[in-house]
C-alpha cells in the first residue's frame, strides 16, 4: 500500500522520499487529519483494551453480587468508586463488562470481515478476470444477495441453526461478501485491460499468478477501506443480533447482550443500557473515522481535492 | 513448400473483431514466415493490422476479437491448436513480446526485481536467490546502471528508456527464439530510440533470437531489419528484402510511405502525406483496399482485389499495376 500512495505522490515527495521512512510519512499524513487521528486513537485504545481486559478490569465481568444490584455510576448519589459506571440488575460491574465486551466485538468484527473478504475477493477476481458465463453466474448470485436485506438472511439462518458465537461469525461472513465482490470485480475489469497484464501474459505468467500478483495488489486499497468500514457495520450487526437475542448468548459478555438487559431498566437505571450503547457508538465512530481517512489517502482523487 | 525450414510460419491467418457495428477484419489472410535469427520488419500505418498480427501470434487476442482462420506454425506445430497450458510455456520461453508503452507495461505496484524474477520463475525451476542473480545479470546486460538498486525499486522511479530496457530484460529473460517488438520505441525520444534499437539488435544476436519488429518508422526499418513486410488494411501488400524496398518499391502504398518520410535535404515547407485514412469501416470493399487513396487507381482496382504475387526472388507485391 505504501507503494501505491507513494506512486501517486511522486511529485510531492520526490526529494524527501529517500530520507523519510514510510511510517513517518504516514504518521505525518495522519496527523493532518483531525478525525483520522481521533479514529486511530479510539481504535488503538480498543485494540489495546481487548487483550488486556483481564488486567485492567476491576471486577470479574460475570461475578454477581445481590447486594450491589443497579448501583448508579460513581458520580451519582449512591454510587461508589468501586463501580465507576455502576452495576446491572445482577450486580455485575458495567465498566468491567464493557472492557470484556471489546473482545467479542473485535473478534466478531474482524473474523467475519476476513471470511467475507476472502469469499468476496476470490469471487470478484474470478468474475472480473474471466468474464463471460462465470461473471454472469457470480453477479446474479450477488444480485440475489443484494435483493434481500442482510439482517433478514442472518436472522433466518441463526434461527434455523441456533445462535452461538461462531455461527454468528460465519453467518455474518457469508452474508457480507457481496460488497467486496462488486468492488473487486469493478477494479479488476479496469486493471486487467492495462498493458502490464498483457505483458505478464506475453512472458508466460499463468492466470492464477496474474490474479494474485498483478490484480490483487491493485485492489488492495479498496479492500482496506471497505473492510475497515465493514468491521464497524459488523460490530453493529453483532450488537443488534445479540440485542434481539439471536447473537451472543449470556453469560458471554457482549455489548449487545448488555443493551438487551439494560432495556428493561431504562426508566429507573439508565446507565445499564447507556454505557454499552456509548461503547458501540464510539467504537464504530472511531473505526469509520479511520476508514474515511484511509480512503482519503489511498484514493488519489479525494487527495487532490482535499489538500 | 519446405515448411519445416521456417521457425515461424503464419499461413493465411485471419483475425476478426466482432463489434456492435459489425465484423472488422483487422487481419485478413496474412501469410509470412520468420527464420531463425532473422530480423523481420512489419510496417504500415496505424490500423493496418500490425499489432493484431503480433498479438495473434502470441494468442493474446481478446474479446471481441477472434482468430477465425489460418495456421500459425512454430517449428511445425500449430499454435492455434495447442492447449492454453502449452501456450503459457511457449510465451516467454520460445516467443516473447515487447510492448509499445514502457510506461504502462510494468506493474506500478511491484518492484522491477519481482517482475523480472516472475518471468524467470515462470519457466525455470530455480530458487529465488538464483532468479535474483539472473535478474541482476539481465539488468547489467541491458546496460542499466546501478542494477542492484534498480532491482529493488518501483517502476515510477525509472525513465521511459530505462523502463523499456527493463521490458527487454524481461522479454529476453528466458532466451526466446523469437522476439516480437511492437513499436518498442514509439513512446521514447529519438536519442533513446537509437540506443534501444541497438541494444535489441545486439542482445538478440547474442542469444540467437529472431526479431519481428513492428513499426511505422521506415528509418528504423532501414537500420534494423533484413526483410520487410508492408501491411495495409489487414493484408500484406508488399514483401521484400530491405534494400529492394528502398531502392525499388513496387506497391503505390510503399512508395507513398517512403515518400512521406521527412527528409533533411529538402527545403519544402510541406510534408508529403497520403491522402485519406486507413479504412475503418466494416463494409468490405470489393476491390483493392488501397484503391480509394491510390493515385494510380484503375478500373480493375475497384472491381477486384489483386493477389500477392511474386515478382522476382521473393519480392511479392499485391497490385494490379505490376500485373501488366
Amino acid at each position: 500500500m505504501t507503494v501505491k500512495s507513494e506512486d501517486l505522490q511522486t511529485d510531492k515527495n520526490k526529494q524527501n522520499k529517500e530520507e523519510v521512512r514510510p511510517v513517518t510519512y504516514w504518521l505525518r499524513l495522519l496527523l493532518k487529519s483531525k478525525t483520522g487521528t481521533l479514529g486511530l486513537i479510539i481504535v488503538l485504545i480498543i485494540v489495546c483494551v481487548a487483550p488486556l481486559a483481564g488486567i485492567i478490569a476491576p471486577h470479574d465481568p460475570t461475578q454477581m453480587d445481590a447486594t450491589k444490584m443497579l448501583t448508579p455510576p460513581a458520580w451519582l448519589e449512591g454510587g461508589s468508586m468501586e463501580y465507576i459506571l455502576g452495576t446491572d440488575n445482577l450486580g455485575r460491574d458495567i465498566f468491567s463488562r464493557i472492557l470484556y465486551g471489546t473482545r467479542i466485538s473485535l473478534l466478531v468484527g474482524i473474523t467475519s470481515v476476513i471470511i467475507a473478504g476472502a469469499i468476496g475477493i476470490a469471487l470478484g477476481l474470478l468474475s472480473g478476470y474471466y468474464g463471460g458465463l462465470i461473471d454472469t453466474i457470480i453477479m446474479r448470485i450477488v444480485d440475489a444477495f443484494l435483493a434481500i436485506p442482510g439482517i433478514l438472511i442472518t436472522l433466518v439462518i441463526l434461527s434455523v441453526v441456533g445462535p452461538g458465537l461462531w455461527t454468528l461469525i460465519i453467518v455474518l461472513g457469508i452474508t457480507n461478501w457481496v460488497e467486496y465482490t462488486r468492488v473487486v470485480r469493478g477494479e479488476v475489469l479496469s486493471v486487467k485491460e492495462r498493458e502490464y497484464v498483457k505483458a505478464a501474459k506475453s512472458i508466460g505468467v499463468s492466470d492464477l499468478k496474474i490474479m494474485m500478483k498483478h490484480l490483487l495488489p491493485n485492489v488492495a486499497s479498496s479492500f482496506i477501506v471497505i473492510s475497515t468500514l465493514s468491521v464497524a457495520s459488523t460490530i453493529i450487526a453483532e450488537a443488534s443480533l445479540s440485542f434481539l437475542g439471536m447473537g451472543i448468548q449470556p453469560p458471554t459478555v457482549s455489548w449487545g447482550v448488555m443493551l438487551n438487559i439494560g432495556k428493561d431498566y431504562l426508566a429507573e437505571s439508565w446507565w445499564v443500557a447507556t454505557f454499552p450503547g456509548l461503547a458501540i457508538t464510539f467504537t464504530t465512530l472511531g473505526i469509520i473515522f479511520l476508514g474515511d481517512w484511509l480512503r482519503d489517502i489511498l484514493d488519489p482523487r479525494t487527495q487532490m481535492n482535499g489538500k | 513448400m519446405k515448411q519445416l525450414d521456417h521457425m515461424l510460419e503464419v499461413k493465411d491467418m485471419k483475425t476478426h473483431f466482432y463489434t456492435e457495428k459489425g465484423m472488422i477484419p483487422a487481419v485478413d489472410g496474412v501469410s509470412f514466415h520468420v527464420d531463425e535469427g532473422e530480423l523481420v520488419g512489419i510496417v504500415g500505418e496505424s490500423g493496418s493490422g500490425k499489432s493484431v498480427t503480433a498479438l495473434s501470434i502470441m494468442n493474446l487476442i481478446e474479446q471481441p476479437g477472434k482468430i477465425v482462420d489460418g495456421e500459425i506454425l512454430y517449428n511445425g506445430e500449430d499454435l492455434l491448436q495447442v492447449s492454453e497450458k502449452k501456450m503459457e510455456s511457449i510465451r516467454g520461453n520460445d516467443i516473447s513480446m515487447i510492448f509499445q508503452e514502457p510506461l504502462t507495461s510494468l506493474n506500478p505496484v511491484l518492484t522491477i526485481g519481482k517482475q523480472i524474477t516472475e518471468a524467470i520463475r515462470a519457466h525455470q525451476k530455480v530458487s529465488k536467490k538464483e532468479a535474483k542473480k539472473q535478474a541482476i545479470d539481465l539488468l547489467h546486460r541491458v546496460r542499466i546502471p546501478r542494477a542492484e538498486s534498480v532491482y529493488s525499486s518501483y517502476p515510477h522511479v525509472l525513465s521511459g528508456g530505462m523502463r523499456q530496457r527493463v521490458m527487454i530484460a524481461i522479454a529476453l529473460s528466458c532466451h526466446p527464439k523469437l522476439l516480437i517488438a511492437d513499436e518498442p520505441t514509439t513512446a521514447l525520444d529519438v536519442t533513446i530510440q537509437a540506443q534501444i534499437m541497438q541494444l535489441l539488435k545486439e542482445i538478440s544476436k547474442d542469444i540467437g533470437a529472431a526479431i519481428m519488429l513492428i513499426t511505422h518508422d521506415l528509418g528504423v526499418i532501414a537500420e534494423m531489419v533484413d526483410r520487410v513486410i508492408v501491411m495495409y488494411g489487414g493484408k500484406i501488400v508488399e514483401q521484400t528484402d530491405v534494400h529492394t524496398l528502398f531502392k525499388s518499391p513496387e506497391h503505390p502504398y510503399t512508395k507513398a510511405l517512403i515518400e512521406s518520410t521527412p527528409r533533411f535535404h529538402t527545403l519544402e515547407d510541406e510534408f508529403y502525406s497520403i491522402q485519406g485514412s486507413v479504412l475503418q469501416t466494416h463494409e468490405s470493399i470489393q476491390g483493392c483496399k488501397y484503391e480509394p487513396r491510390c493515385p494510380y487507381a484503375m478500373d480493375v482496382c475497384k472491381k477486384e482485389e489483386p493477389l500477392l504475387e511474386d515478382m522476382n526472388e521473393g519480392h511479392k507485391v499485391r497490385c494490379w499495376l505490376h500485373d501488366q
